[in-house]
């Protein structure tokens, strides 16, 4: 597992790469964790080279989620492939965020617009 | 019936799921269920890990049926593991997903609603045997889930 991150306008886009599982998702959490207490409010998270996630990996997103709204910020995601918007989707994430074919599409509706 | 045995190490059970999926894909699995066999396996022999045998590695079994000529779509198998007495059929984590919002959502106990989710059947067992009580889970799945 692999995290990116790049700073476009006030958009921090976090690319995720290969597996988050339960032997990485601690890691995981900890450097978004680190990005949102270095003051990112506004992050989109391109999960396009996102391989697997299972339930250790969904719990940290809900972890980090609640943590980037209690400072005021706002999180989506984008890109996914079918394996992993599967579990979103069955997890009842797809009610809970914003979630985006592309960071392209991401940018155009707006972080104003995101659940 | 193929039994395949591992310690409850990391190393170990990540080898058993790679084992698995190697022959669910012998059998013509889609990736869809692949992934969705992955997510079972790996659900179940974390809790093994981290409940069954919370000091030291423990044994896990786990029997591959053999094709079924009438369910060539199913894959079926059975986990062992001679931990505590845990029934995974019992738990159904589905009101998590009942809270409508990110604030009121609770954290964890997804793990066991996927197993549910993405499995066919699940039948628990508690037995008795010469290395001591055990639990015995069997399940089954779809080989050919549509998709990629």
């Amino acid at each position: 597992m692999e995290v990116d991150v790049v700073l476009k306008d006030s958009f921090h886009i976090a690319s995720v790469t290969g597996r988050v599982d339960a032997v990485n998702a601690g890691d995981f959490e900890k450097k978004i964790k680190d990005l949102i207490q270095q003051g990112a409010k506004i992050i989109v998270m391109d999960m396009s080279g996102l391989e697997y996630i299972n339930s250790a990996g969904i719990r940290s997103i809900l972890l980090l989620a609640k943590n980037i709204r209690s400072s005021k910020g706002k999180m989506c995601f984008s890109g996914m492939q079918p394996s992993v918007e599967e579990v979103f989707d069955i997890s009842g994430f797809k009610s809970l965020f914003s979630i985006f074919p592309s960071t392209e599409t991401a940018f155009k509706a707006g972080s104003a617009s995101w659940r | 019936m193929l039994t395949l045995k591992s310690q409850s190490t990391t190393e170990g059970l990540h080898s058993l799921v790679e084992a698995v999926i190697r022959i669910a894909r012998s059998r013509g699995c889609t990736p869809k269920s692949a992934n969705q066999l992955q997510l079972i396996l790996e659900e179940l022999l974390t809790n093994i890990r981290l409940y069954a045998y919370p000091e030291h590695p423990g044994p896990v079994e786990l029997d591959v049926y053999p094709e079924n000529p009438l369910e060539k779509n199913l894959f079926k198998f059975r986990l062992r593991d001679w931990g505590p007495a845990f029934d995974p059929s019992l738990e159904y984590a589905s009101h998590h997903l009942e809270e409508g919002s990110l604030e009121s959502r609770k954290i964890g106990g997804l793990g066991v609603y996927f197993v549910h989710s993405f499995s066919n059947s699940m039948e628990y067992h508690r037995l008795e045997s010469e290395k001591g009580d055990l639990n015995s889970l069997e399940l089954s799945l779809p080989l050919l889930g549509d998709g990629a």
